[in-house]
């Protein structure tokens, strides 16, 4: 049981986490939950398809802008920025999936905008062979489909 | 990533994105193909997309390219730029994210017009609205309309003159017109009817104007107000804006209320004081005073973005946000006779090029004529769409290096800015670059193959290639550069092995025993693909 003030959340494989109120209701979804029904402020709250792992990053990240939130001085924009900026760059393609669908499902506005923006950035200047492997989408153009579409925007290539 | 990523989560990446890579996201698969062709994607890509194409020019309207044509920039829309060529007299639209062109017909000379792009929202459409004044009067105007992408012709709308005054003295006749969403009206000084024109069905309304709106009539200026919405007129009074809102057309009923957004500026800026002129386009309120300030003001989000205190009158107005507007096909337009020429020129069966050269902002058309049965291969044809009336032609030379048995048949390949014709029994290749319209005559060495029957041309890696199916294997050579006359170093492809092992490969190659059966072939990256006679497709990934 979470005391005052603190909300426990709990993975998909069973991983509980206590974390303060002002760091869980960064999460839109979860501070709807909370607000609709009490009963979730005193319990635990299950996040349904995401493991303690992912979990354990997005706390990681609703923490530093939660302070940052409350307490300008102590948390910088600038210190902000670099923390973005590191916690993008230590993701692997995996865990960057995960968190993506993760923050999208809680509503992490602020991770959501973060993590697409590091994953257009991926994309720009890539050839679209080389978007297929990093998303592993398969091509379902036939090669005269496509070539029907570079021809259209040849410059873009 | 192995899981197929959910559909917002592909929009909300995608939209981060410029126009260019989108371009080029179009090629990954059909998915995103559609997404970035969705009007609500569009929609969205171009209003929170941080790209922003400034058009530099002012008070002339003038601006000299390095083509040294003389353009006038007339309007924008959703990113869209309309402008006119005056040294051709002809109008054109531009997407300069997509560097897609239209070239519009030509409405008639007047020495006056003003026109507007209107985007009906219902129907998923753009059209232009043509306004002129009508023979010998100011006050009286005319209109034509035209949708973009399918019309060839203007329609005229039959605008009803007015007759009441305002009853303020002088009618200096002068005529302002104002875009709402997808109405456009038509406010002129110092007469009672407003004329209201709703472009989707294109029907034309009056609107009484109460005489009491105002106590003086001059400098009253339409403005839409509103997030766009709602019509307005407007004069600037004691530091702030007086607008009079048209609530609701039908009942007539207008609304006063006064904007402050300018004192608080103004204040700042004591030369502000005096303001000559504002206009509006798209959002943008520009605020001219004192002929030497300008400043621009964002309406909808409600703060200042422009600020200029030296104004030389070379510098920008207009803002265009990027934009992916669908793909305005330039075969659908243009003048009539113009697309008269290009469908015989498809009819002759003669393979029509298309070339869009960046240079010159403009598509140019070319077409090879040539006589069966002779040895001289013929003419192309150039003709740049929206300028030339008149063909220029080029004659292709005659054939030289002849083999023994020649079929005589021609067939052209474009890659990119070059045609290709390649004359089965010929040993050379005719290269024609369509932007600077030159011949170049490549010859084929004869020991690329050791039979010359069935040999085909298509496209490798963006370059010209022959190939010829032998001993089981698809051989293929690609020139490399038609001006060294270079082709590089044989490929071959193990074509027929792979396609018996392929799962459903056994009805193929029974319907195509020998390869040399097959229609088509082409080679695109990776990727070789066969069709048979019948529409039948096998795509085999070479690596």
């Amino acid at each position: 049981m979470a005391s005052k003030g603190n909300l426990t959340l709990k993975s998909c494989n069973g991983k509980e986490f206590i974390v303060e109120e002002k760091v869980a209701v960064m999460s839109t979804t979860i501070k709807n939950m909370v607000d609709v029904d009490d009963s979730f402020a005193q319990g635990v709250i299950p996040i349904i398809g995401v493991d303690g792992k992912i979990l354990a990053k997005l706390i990681e990240y609703c923490k530093e802008h939660a302070e940052a939130d409350e307490d300008e001085e102590v948390k910088s924009e600038e210190y902000l920025k670099k923390f973005d900026e590191k916690f993008v760059d230590e993701l692997n393609l995996n865990d960057l999936y995960d968190l993506l669908k993760a923050s999208n499902y809680l509503e992490i506005t602020k991770l959501l905008n973060l993590l697409c923006q590091k994953v257009a950035s991926m994309i720009k200047g890539k050839k679209p062979e080389e978007i297929r492997r990093i998303f592993n989408i398969k091509n379902d153009f036939t090669p005269e489909e496509e070539e029907e579409i570079n021809r259209q925007n040849p410059w873009a290539f | 990533m192995s899981e197929i990523m959910p559909y917002d989560l592909i929009v909300e990446i995608l939209r981060r994105l410029p126009v260019k890579y989108l371009l080029r996201c179009r090629c990954v698969c059909k998915l995103w193909c559609a997404i970035t062709k969705e009007r609500s994607f569009i929609d969205k890509h171009r209003t929170s997309s941080k790209e922003i194409f400034v058009y530099k020019d002012f008070l002339s309207y003038l601006l000299e390219d390095f083509t040294k044509e003389k353009y006038e920039y007339i309007t924008t829309k959703h990113g869209l730029l309309l402008k006119k060529n005056t040294t051709s007299d002809t109008y054109l639209i531009k997407n300069p994210s997509t560097k897609q062109v239209l070239y519009l017909p030509r409405p008639s000379d007047h020495d006056w017009s003003d026109m507007r792009i209107i985007y009906v929202r219902n129907i998923d459409t753009y059209k232009l609205a043509y306004f002129y004044p009508k023979k010998g009067t100011k006050e009286f105007i005319g209109c034509r309309v035209l949708t973009i992408g399918t019309d060839l012709n203007w329609r005229s709308l039959d605008i009803p003159s007015c007759s009441k005054k305002l009853g303020i003295g002088d009618i200096k006749g002068d005529i302002d017109l104002m875009e709402i969403d997808n109405v456009v009206f038509i406010f002129r000084h110092g007469y009672c009817e407003l004329i209201r024109i709703e472009m989707e069905s294109e029907s034309i309304t009056t609107v009484m104007i109460p005489q009491d709106l105002f106590s003086d009539w001059n400098d009253v200026r339409p403005l839409p107000y509103s997030d766009d919405v709602m019509f307005c007129l407007a004069k600037v009074e004691d530091e702030k804006i007086n607008v009079q809102v048209l609530e609701n057309c039908k009942k007539e009923k207008w609304v006063g209320e006064k904007m402050d957004i300018l004192s608080k500026s103004m204040r700042k800026y004591p030369n502000m004081m005096n303001i000559r002129n504002y206009h509006l386009n798209e959002n943008w309120l520009w605020i001219y005073a004192n002929e030497d300030f300008l400043y621009a003001y964002d309406i909808r989000a409600k703060r200042r973005r422009i600020e200029k205190s030296e104004l030389s009158w070379k510098t920008l107005v207009y803002i265009l946000n990027p934009s992916l507007e669908r793909n305005f096909i330039q075969r659908h337009m243009g003048h009539s006779k113009l697309v008269k020429i290009y469908e015989e020129a498809r009819k002759t069966r003669t393979h029509v090029g298309e070339n869009y050269l960046s240079s010159a902002d403009k598509y140019k058309l070319a077409y090879v004529k040539y006589n069966q049965g002779n040895e001289s291969a013929g003419v192309c044809r150039f003709l740049i769409v929206g300028t030339d009336v008149n063909w220029r032609s080029i004659d292709i030379p005659g054939c030289t290096k002849l083999r023994a048995s020649v079929e005589k048949r021609i067939k052209i390949k474009q890659i990119g800015d070059m045609l290709f014709l390649f004359q089965y029994g010929c040993l050379e290749i005719v290269c024609i670059e369509m932007e600077r319209q030159c011949i170049t005559t490549v010859e084929i060495p004869h020991f690329l193959f050791s039979g010359w029957e069935d040999v085909r041309m298509f496209c490798w890696n963006g370059k010209f290639s022959l190939a010829r199916v032998e001993e089981e294997k698809l051989n293929f050579w690609a020139l490399e550069s038609y001006k060294e006359q270079k082709w590089g170093k044989r490929k071959q492809v193990v074509c027929l092995d792979i396609l018996r092992k392929l799962p459903n490969s056994a009805e193929f190659m029974r319907k195509y025993p020998n390869l040399r059966e097959l229609r088509y072939h082409g080679l695109k990256h990776d990727w070789f693909g066969i069709c048979g006679e019948y529409g039948d497709r096998i795509v085999y990934n070479v690596r």
